[in-house]
């Protein structure tokens, strides 16, 4: 059975190039655009790794990061996407339990790699 | 009826038509079946429409993913690129692994123009491709794109080399290359690479700035050694005698002129002087300097006679100096008497000042080293109580200021003679003064030293 990963991010086109690389590479891909929608979807989806970025309207990385905290939802493996130069924001959402960060401009060969080697697939 | 009702209500849901009455069941049904058919074509064609815009929307993804691939690269190329280290040659693994990522090819590499370094990241790139690489490093900068080539026996499906060039240099050259069929390189393969190669002649600029850089610092650290030298070697202070005081002046160049002097009075012997010039700057002058005081002092507990001093001197010039350096000295005895004995081996005049007049010892032999073997010939004379004699190098008397004017030896003997009655330093200070003021922000190129004494009689 494929690997579902969601991506929560509020850019439409990040999704597109995240999605269409991730199907490519064979997993299910089920997408939300901010960060309330994507705690939905974590509940109904039971997705088997996320793709979250920090920069988004309404609730942010940060907070979804700690629902998730609150929740016991800490299973799921959870790459965090930043912005060029957010060292800290990197910091910061490893210690609220990341497993990875990616930094935009990130290579879709290297999402890929990643959601591959965290899917455990 | 049944079937008379659906075929009506068919008849009106396509949208042919309202009045079914003037239409028999077989009319009827024969222009719902052409209706049908007609949709059924639509409906096919539709579906292809679809399906075809479905496909250009992921080639349009595909498209989307490659451009940020692309920027992605250029994004950690610039990041690698700003790394601390100056060393290009130890980014360029990591630089070209980052372009191959975006830009299919099976060899890429980089080859420096000074043949000194080459990397490839296939460790089976063919000899001919960088052997090619060597051949376009011969000519002008430009970019190569080109398809089925034949590199010596090498056939090459497509090539891409982009010159590596920046503001000091034409450093090497950026090799793309595919034996196996592969696209042909894209314009923006080839901005990526070109991305790339501008980062890498900026590293390899400032990698040359900074060994610049280095070799001034190296040159400032030479002279700051020779400088210490050279002040190691001038006497700290000056014999207290009964029968003369003594006054200096010493201003070293920034590049070390070669100027020291020396000032003794060994026990039971008269006061000794002496001022030289070393041909030469920087270091070698200054370690000549250091050989000659040492030579000097040794000799002098076993001479009396200047012209013993002057030969022994300069056998020892002879034997350590290289071949086109030599030492111009002046050395004198003076005794609580005032007798003076005066040895000039091709220095400048010592200057015997007395009341409104001035005298000249010249040198009466070359300067040390020009010849195997020397002989001075010793100048006596006796001085009367307040003589000054006056011993200087060249770089007092061909001080240049702004005009390239050069101070001259008539100024310092009106300056000598105009403050004679005054302290001895205080003389030493007028003409530092006078000097100062001539120069102006003219460049010192050459040590200045003046050693005057006065002799006080018994």
């Amino acid at each position: 059975m494929s690997k579902k990963v969601l991506v929560i991010d509020d850019s439409e086109v990040l999704r597109k190039i995240i999605e269409f690389n991730l199907k490519r590479a064979g997993f299910e891909v089920v997408q939300a655009t901010n960060g309330q929608e994507g705690l939905e979807a974590i509940e109904r989806e039971k997705p088997d790794l996320i793709f979250l970025d920090i920069m988004m309207p309404k609730m942010d990385g940060f907070a979804v990061l700690k629902k998730l905290k609150e929740r016991g939802l800490t299973d799921i493996p959870v790459i965090v996407i930043t912005a060029k130069g957010g060292e800290n924001d990197a910091a910061q959402a490893t210690k609220l339990g990341a497993v990875a960060v990616m930094t935009k401009p990130f290579s879709p060969k290297k999402l890929v790699e990643i959601a591959t080697e965290l899917s455990g697939g | 009826m049944e079937i008379r009702e659906s075929l009506e209500r068919a008849f009106k849901l396509l949208g042919i038509g309202e009045n079914t009455s003037e239409f028999s069941d077989e009319e009827l049904a024969k222009i719902l079946a052409e209706k049908v058919e007609k949709l059924v074509d639509e409906l096919e064609s539709y579906k292809q429409q679809l399906e075809a815009s479905a496909i250009l929307l992921d080639s349009h993804v595909e498209e989307l993913t490659r451009a940020y691939e692309e920027l992605a690269s250029i994004f950690e190329i610039f990041q690698i690129s700003t790394r601390v280290d100056v060393n290009p040659r130890n980014l360029i693994v990591k630089l070209l692994e980052t372009a191959n990522n975006s830009i299919e090819a099976e060899f890429a590499g980089f080859v420096e123009r000074s043949h000194e370094f080459r990397v490839f990241l296939n460790a089976h790139t063919p000899e001919d491709i960088a052997a090619s690489a060597y051949e376009y490093l011969k000519g002008e900068p430009h970019v190569v794109i080109r398809e089925n080539v034949r590199i010596k026996a090498t056939f090459v499906n497509t090539l891409m080399m982009v010159p590596v060039v920046g503001s000091k240099g034409f450093w090497g050259v950026i090799i793309f290359a595919n034996k196996k069929r592969a696209p042909i390189f894209t314009s923006s393969d080839r901005k990526l690479v070109e991305a790339l190669a501008q980062r890498l002649a900026s590293l390899y600029d400032t990698q040359a700035y900074v060994e610049e850089l280095l070799a001034q610092e190296r040159l400032l650290e030479e002279m700051r050694i020779a400088k210490r030298i050279q002040h190691s070697l001038i006497p700290k202070e000056f014999p207290k005698l009964e029968y003369a005081r003594i006054a200096h002046l010493f201003e070293t160049a920034r590049m070390v002129g070669g100027d020291f002097f020396d000032v003794w009075n060994p026990p039971k012997m008269s006061l000794f002087f002496a001022v030289a010039d070393v041909s030469g700057k920087g270091v070698p002058a200054a370690i000549m300097m250091s050989l000659f005081k040492g030579a000097l002092r040794t000799k002098l507990s076993d001479v009396t006679k200047l012209g013993e001093l002057i030969s022994y001197l300069n056998r020892i010039a002879v034997e350590n100096m290289p071949p086109e350096m030599f030492v111009t000295l002046l050395g004198a005895f003076l005794t609580p008497s005032g007798q003076l004995a005066v040895g000039n081996a091709g220095h400048n005049p010592l200057l015997v000042v007395r009341e409104n007049r001035v005298e000249h010892i010249q040198a009466s032999a070359p300067p040390l080293r020009v010849l195997e073997d020397t002989s001075v010939e010793e100048v006596k004379l006796k001085l009367k109580t307040g003589d000054l004699i006056v011993s200087f190098t060249d770089g007092i008397t061909e001080a240049r200021n702004e005009k390239k004017e050069e101070y001259g030896m008539d100024r310092l003997e009106y300056m000598l003679k105009k403050h004679f009655h005054l302290e001895e330093r205080e003389i030493v200070k007028k003409i530092k003064l006078d000097l100062a003021q001539f120069v102006g922000n003219a460049p010192r190129h050459d040590d200045a030293t003046l050693l005057l004494i006065r002799y006080t009689g018994r």
